[in-house]
Formats: structure tokens, C-alpha cells, sequence
């Protein structure tokens, strides 16, 4: 087996996806979403609630384009008006798993 | 040889599940999405029939794929993507699992979940905790190997690298779903191991820069996303699908292999086949089937007609066409539930199983996750 495959799969092996959330940096967006780190947003998500059908979606969010997408200098507008909004769909549903 | 029995559940497994991050288990309602009063037992004989019967499915599955890509209207896609659904064909396969009944006459397709499949957390590091602590040594290891093999994903994840035109991919999670948030964790793991440069993207701030690519604070190559296909096709945006070559995991045409007409295509290509459950475009006479939405999940606006009895499930995919399969026995197991063998294929391979069961005749998604061991 190459070691690209062996070196992963023996992270895989020792590690949790607790541990490798925990690991994020803190300039890293993608964790500052729950920070202190996965037992940190477990916590938070519980005391939000571990009910599911509290989650229902809100079409009001997903069904155009946000402020932040026409103000981002990197998009155009008629980029943005293209663009439509990704996420009206979801209106209504609950979960996206199958 | 598949029993189900009944055990003494782990006092803490409530805590040990949120260890794991498994953390969507309570359903609100007084019951929980996962059971370990109960457990079923496999035969070596029966895990290696499943594995054999997956991954013929597969190859049927692949095969309609194929004969079907110039007619993809049967499927409902619009219109207008069906060019993008048949240049995907290009992508790779990651991750899909069947759904089957264990029948009296052998393993029967009920459907498969090929675009976005949930119970990740459950299916990888809930089993391998209750089996560590349940399953006696003699068997523990032959049962490991039965659970949803996270080295075949990262693996997967490894070579389709060469697939995306850079190294950024980002998970997109449905919104505001506890359960799409901890697979999002799950996937983000995953696919920092085998290499990636990984984020996380609410589907609604995907943007799109001036030469077409996906952004979100950097170009994305490629998406790993638990947001279904039959909506993102409809989506107001959708033409933008056409605009880049970003890599989604899975790709547009696994929107053929979650869509409910794929089991009476499937009929249609192999007649009678023992694997299969007969499915039709209308009830063609039959005194017990299965009305399905095209598109449906979770088990959602399910109908079941058994000699003049309805039983049915109320849920938001009412709007869609149907498709009617067959009333086959899901009790044969344990007559007290119905019982639902996932079965996993990451790439084109076997990957593992888990089992699902509802004392009604219809399984959703937050029935009980029930856990097994291999004898």
C-alpha cells in the first residue's frame, strides 16, 4: 500500500473527530463557528437542544440573496442576481440525510 | 442467519454517545433514534450474502445510470440540467448504502440512499463503542469489520484528489439540521485526514466570483455536501452548476440513484430479478404495495396499502409523483418490528452495515438505530 494511504489511515486509527475538531487554529472560520472546540459546541448545541424537531428550517433565510453576498466586493451584481440563492428549496423540509 | 434478542443496555450510553459527538439521538418525543435494549446477531454467512447482494445492486444500479443518461427525464430532472447531470458521470462515487429487507426468500432492495446518506456517527464510532464494550473478545474483531469502515472513506477521499483542480473543499450541511451539523464534523475530519484543505459552507453563502467559481472566503474545488441533488437542481441559481468544474462528493448523477423512479427502472431492466422488489409507475393491481414520493426522505409521505389497510407517514414530499413497489414482509426477523439493513458502499466496494428498525411498518428518520455483532 503507498504511504499517502498508510499515514491517514494510521491518524485515523488514533485520533477521534472530537480530537481533530479540537485541533483548529484559532484564525481558522470554520471553527471559530463553535468555539471551545467540539466538547465546547457539543455543549452548546445540547443546551440549545438535543431535540431535532425543534430544528425545522426557515425559508425567510434561504430564499435570497443575503446582504452579505451582494456587498462582497468580489461578487458582481449581476453575478449576484444570477446567482438566484442556493438553499429556497430546503424550504419546509427538515433534514437533508437520507 | 440474522436474529434480533433482546440485551441489558450500557447505563452511561448517553454519554458515551455525545464522546463520539453523536449527539442527535434524543427525538423529542420520549424516544431515541438509537436502541441498544435490542441487538441482531449475523451469521458470517449472512454479512458475506449482504456484502455479495450490495454490490451487485450496485453494478445494476451503475448499469441504469449508464443506459439511462440520454433519458433522464423518467427521472424528473429539469430540463435544463440535464447536460450538467450527464457530464458529472465523469466524477467519482464516494459514499452510498442501501436499504434492504431481510426477507423469507432472501435480501430485497427497498432503496438506495446514494446522494447525501446520514447516520454516519452512529453507523462508524457509536458501533465501534458499544461493540468494545458488548461484544465478547472471540467475536469482537470479526465484528469491527462489519461496521461502516472509515479507512475505505478516507481512502476514497485520498484518490479523488486527482478528480479537483485544488486541494480547498469545503462541507456544505443542511441548514439549521443538528444531524447534518455532526456529520459536517464527521465529513470535515475526514477529509482533513486524507489531505485537504477543509471548511465548512452554509449552502446559503455559497457565492459565485466573476469567472464562475464557487466561493467562500477562497475559491472551493470541491464540495462535500449533505444538501440533496433534487433540490439543488431546482434551486433559482442551478444554471451556475455549469459555470466551473468544481467536484461534489457525490455527484449530480447520483441524483438517478436516490431518485425512488430508479426502482422501477431497476424492475424494468431486471425482471424478476431475486434481489428486487417489484415497483411500477402506477399500483398495477397489487393488493399490498408501497406508494413513494420520487423524492423522498426519512421515510416521509410514505403509503402503505396492505389488503384495504393504509398506513402512512406524514412529511413535506406529498407534491411529487409516485412510484409503487411491492408490500414485502420487513418482519421476518422479529415479527414485533420492521427491520431495515443499511448497507454501505464507499467507491464501488462494500464498506459495512447497519441495522434500523420501527415497530410501525415504516422506518424513518429517527427510528431507532439498533446495534449488531457478527457470530
Amino acid at each position: 500500500m503507498k504511504l499517502k494511504y498508510i499515514l491517514p489511515i494510521l491518524l485515523l486509527a488514533t485520533t477521534t473527530p472530537a480530537m481533530a475538531d479540537s485541533k483548529c487554529k484559532d484564525n481558522d472560520t470554520n471553527c471559530q463557528s463553535h468555539s471551545g472546540g467540539f466538547f465546547g459546541w457539543i455543549s452548546s448545541w445540547r443546551s440549545h437542544s438535543s431535540d431535532r424537531s425543534s430544528h425545522s428550517s426557515d425559508r425567510s433565510s434561504y430564499s435570497h440573496i443575503t446582504e452579505s453576498h451582494s456587498s462582497d466586493s468580489h461578487i458582481s451584481e449581476s453575478h449576484a442576481d444570477a446567482h438566484g440563492g442556493f438553499g429556497g428549496e430546503a424550504a419546509g423540509h427538515g433534514a437533508g440525510g437520507e | 442467519m440474522i436474529s434480533r434478542e433482546t440485551i441489558i443496555p450500557r447505563l452511561d450510553w448517553k454519554d458515551k454517545a455525545l464522546k463520539v459527538g453523536y449527539n442527535y439521538f434524543d427525538n423529542g418525543n420520549s424516544t431515541y433514534a438509537w436502541n441498544e435494549y435490542n441487538q441482531y446477531v449475523v451469521s458470517r454467512d449472512s454479512l458475506k450474502d449482504i456484502k455479495s447482494v450490495t454490490e451487485l445492486l450496485h453494478k445494476m444500479c451503475m448499469y441504469v445510470v449508464q443506459k439511462y443518461k440520454n433519458d433522464l427525464e423518467i427521472f424528473q430532472i429539469p430540463s435544463e440540467m440535464r447536460d450538467y447531470v450527464r457530464d458529472s458521470i465523469s466524477q467519482p462515487f464516494l459514499i452510498g448504502r442501501f436499504d434492504l429487507a431481510y426477507t423469507a426468500s432472501g435480501l430485497k432492495m427497498i432503496e438506495y440512499n446514494a446522494d447525501t446518506p446520514a447516520t454516519i456517527p452512529e453507523s462508524t464510532r457509536m458501533m465501534k463503542q458499544w461493540m468494545k464494550d458488548k461484544v465478547s473478545f472471540r467475536y469482537k474483531f470479526q465484528s469491527y469489520k462489519s461496521i461502516l469502515n472509515e479507512k475505505q472513506i478516507v481512502s476514497a477521499l485520498i484518490e479523488f484528489k486527482k478528480y479537483s483542480k485544488g486541494n480547498n473543499l469545503t462541507v456544505i450541511p443542511f441548514p439549521d439540521c443538528i444531524e447534518d451539523k455532526t456529520h459536517a464534523v464527521y465529513w470535515k475530519y475526514y477529509a482533513k485526514i486524507a489531505g485537504w484543505n477543509v471548511s465548512e459552507t452554509e449552502i446559503k453563502d455559497l457565492k459565485i466570483d466573476l469567472n464562475g467559481n464557487f466561493k467562500n472566503k477562497d475559491i472551493i474545488h470541491t464540495i462535500l455536501k449533505m444538501y440533496p441533488w433534487e433540490f439543488l437542481l431546482r434551486e433559482k441559481g442551478n444554471i451556475n452548476l455549469y459555470k466551473n468544474d468544481c467536484l461534489f462528493l457525490n455527484p449530480a448523477w447520483t441524483s438517478i440513484l436516490s431518485n425512488k423512479v430508479l426502482l422501477a427502472v431497476l424492475w424494468k431492466e431486471f425482471p424478476n430479478h431475486p434481489n428486487l422488489i417489484p415497483c411500477y409507475f402506477d399500483n398495477n393491481n397489487m393488493t399490498s404495495y408501497v406508494e413513494k414520493p420520487i423524492h423522498s426522505r426519512g421515510g416521509e409521505n410514505i403509503r402503505i396499502i396492505e389488503n384495504g389497510n393504509i398506513e402512512q407517514s406524514s412529511g413535506t414530499y406529498g407534491k411529487y409523483d409516485k412510484v409503487y413497489q411491492e408490500k414485502v414482509n420487513t418482519r421476518f426477523i422479529d415479527k414485533e418490528v420492521s427491520t431495515s439493513i443499511g448497507s454501505w458502499i464507499v467507491k464501488d466496494s462494500f464498506a459495512g452495515i447497519t441495522f434500523r428498525e420501527d415497530r410501525s411498518n415504516i422506518v424513518k428518520n429517527d427510528s431507532p438505530i439498533v446495534p449488531h455483532w457478527i457470530k
